[in-house]
């Protein structure tokens, strides 16, 4: 363990000596205010450092503390630097300080403990480098870092495999977003065929999520086990699910410093009367739409950048937040009552419908049963989900 | 009926402190369990003034685990108030000149004292965020031993994955055309996927001063030199 300097760890009596003969071989018109310690520093050899009366009097062989400290510590408060950075920046500026920071900001254990804020990536900012950036990061073993590239990789540069692989190793470090993404591929067979479907899969990689208390697996969970879907019926059981996401979005908006926002938004509703964000609504109890995952916000703004889902007439999820895009034709269902919107997940329809296609959704070709349509959308309020075919039709 | 433990700093001052207190520390905890305490225990990299501080940091922390060990055995839940009142004393610990905070941390490295270390690790890493390069080197006096050109570089590949090798052919070219200010020293493109943004243009001009040459016809120089894409 060696330190820039070759020492192990500085030894006090030696240093100070060789401190006073670089002072005294140095600059003639620094101030020497405190050569009146000199005598004490035998005893408190670090008592006025040479660095800082340097930096007052603008010398240039001070020394920086930095360098006696051993790469491993330095790592140590890299890391930590990473773990609080709040956006990419900081890790940046920190790499452009010197060549050793630099190196050793790169260190494996640096990049493993880098934030989810830190690896909030623009889709307007990406490039090479980014895309180095977030691998480097994958390496090492940040699991965010595999989460975010992995659904980059898969959505955006359509590599399928690659971007699978990566949001494997995540969904094994036990990252509940990362399973829910994969649950969500295999629903859909997303990247294959319709045959490449795994309704079953799909469920188990929902239900492990769902023990982690992810929100969107909850829901979906429940909906499966209410319509039968991948797993044998149990309505029970799915509505307990159902109440348990609602319960758990409340508990995470509680918790979280955005009370005060919330308690402004209630009084937003108040007045505004119809524009709400409303979750539990069958319950009365508002709460504001959660926050968007940097990796769903990245895909839904390189997708609006290039106008769409990509050729062929390939759709986006209906739910804004989302910002999954089809990946072959008529993969995503869509709202059997009007038609007009598509889902890729029932968590992302039983969402959009509680935050806007309640009011705006209308069946457009069912003139004639006005009675039965105004049944059905009846009946869908009261159990808190939307109309919907049971698990049939695409089309 | 607590045992004292001897330590003696480098610089020769003898302190004595409770074996919990001393256990606090991995190093000397494994010394006194291996039979090696008798005497005392030499610390030849701690100063005094360092080892007082450790000794202070160690005993607030046993206090509180024993006032929390308590609470627990009492089944009183409220350890909220203790929790922060510890918290604000770690800060106010903290809150000493540079030297001291990384004599700290080497001392709480040497003596394994992974609390102490935490917190003295955070508190470097607490001043460095927020801070431009330039301040950072100022806080620490690290001396910059990145050239001008080196620098460059980086910001380019940081920001655009590209060399700068390409782009600063493409502008001694335009600058012979233009006679651009001696201010001026690079510039480079950012490419986003969809086309080219704007040139970014070092050194605090901006590309307007180039004799003329937008930014928009920077960019197509680039492109017809053909030395980028």
């Amino acid at each position: 363990m060696r330190t820039r300097r070759g020492l192990c760890y500085p030894c006090p009596d030696s240093e100070s000596r060789s401190k006073e003969a670089e002072e005294r071989a140095g600059s003639v018109g620094r101030k020497r205010s405190w050569v009146g310690e000199e005598s004490g520093r035998r005893k408190r050899p670090r008592a006025a450092t040479p660095a800082e009366e340097g930096a007052a009097a603008g010398g240039t062989t001070a020394e920086s503390f930095f360098d006696n400290l051993p790469d491993d510590l330095v790592v140590l408060i890299l890391s930590k630097l990473s773990h609080s950075a709040s956006s990419p920046s900081d890790l940046v500026r920190i790499l452009m300080v010197c060549k050793r920071l630099n190196k050793l900001g790169m260190n494996p254990l640096v990049l493993s403990r880098v934030s989810a804020k830190a690896l909030a990536i623009r889709a307007k900012n990406w490039s090479d480098a980014a895309h180095k950036f977030l691998k480097q990061c994958a390496d090492a073993g940040n699991l965010e870092a595999c989460y975010i590239l992995g659904m980059i990789r898969f959505y955006c540069l359509e590599n399928r495999g690659s971007g699978a692989s990566l949001m494997a190793r995540a969904a094994i470090g036990l990252h509940a977003a990362a399973m829910y993404s994969l649950a969500v591929i295999q629903f859909n067979g997303s990247g294959g065929s319709k045959n490449d479907k795994d309704l079953r899969a799909g469920v188990a990689l929902c239900a492990r999520a769902a023990t982690l208390g992810h929100v969107d697996a909850l829901r979906e969970l429940g909906h499966c086990l209410q319509d039968g879907y991948g797993v044998r019926q149990n309505v029970a059981e799915g509505r307990r699910f159902l109440v348990q996401a609602n319960a758990q979005e409340l508990a995470a908006v509680l918790s979280s410093t955005a009370d005060a926002a919330w308690q402004a938004h209630r009084h937003h509703r108040l007045s505004a009367g119809g524009a709400a964000c409303s979750l539990l609504s069958d319950f009365g109890c508002n709460v504001p739409a959660p926050e968007a995952h940097p990796a769903n916000r990245f895909m839904a703004d390189w997708f609006a950048m290039r106008g769409g889902a990509g050729g062929d007439g390939l759709r986006m999820c209906s739910h804004v937040g989302c910002g999954r895009p089809e990946t072959r034709r008529h993969e995503f269902r869509r709202c059997s009552v009007c038609g007009a919107v598509n889902y890729c997940s029932r968590a992302c329809q039983a969402l959009h419908w509680k935050l806007a296609h309640k009011v705006e959704c209308a069946p457009m070709d069912r003139w004639l049963d006005a009675p039965a349509a105004v049944a059905a959308i009846g009946g869908a309020a009261g159990g808190g989900a939307p109309p919907e075919n049971g698990t049939g039709a695409v089309n | 009926m607590a045992e004292k433990i001897i330590l003696k700093s480098s610089d020769g001052e003898v302190f004595e402190v409770e074996e919990t207190v001393a256990m606090e520390s991995q190093t000397i905890k494994h010394m006194i369990e291996d039979d090696c305490a008798g005497n005392g225990i030499p610390l030849p990299n701690v100063t005094s003034k360092i080892l007082s501080k450790v000794i202070e940091y160690c005993k607030r922390h046993v206090e509180a685990s024993a006032a929390a060990a308590s609470k627990y055995a009492a089944e009183d839940s409220s350890s909220k108030p203790a929790d922060n009142e510890l918290k604000a004393w770690d800060e106010e610990f903290v809150r000493v000149d540079q030297a001291t905070l990384f004599d700290l941390i080497l001392a709480a490295n040497y003596l394994n004292i992974k609390g102490l270390l935490d917190l003295t690790c955070q508190t470097v890493a607490d001043m460095i965020k927020g801070k431009t390069p330039e301040e950072i080197r100022k806080t620490f006096n690290i001396k910059n031993d990145f050239t001008p050109e080196e620098e460059d570089e980086m910001k380019v590949r940081l920001i655009s994955g590209k060399s700068t090798k390409h782009i600063a052919v493409v502008w001694q070219s335009v600058v012979k055309a233009t006679e651009p200010p001696t201010c001026m020293r690079l510039v480079f493109v950012m490419e986003n996927g969809n086309g080219w943004l704007p040139a970014v243009v070092t050194s605090g001009s901006r590309a307007s001063a180039f004799g003329g040459l937008g930014e928009y016809n920077c960019l197509r120089c680039c492109l017809a030199y053909g030395l980028l894409r």
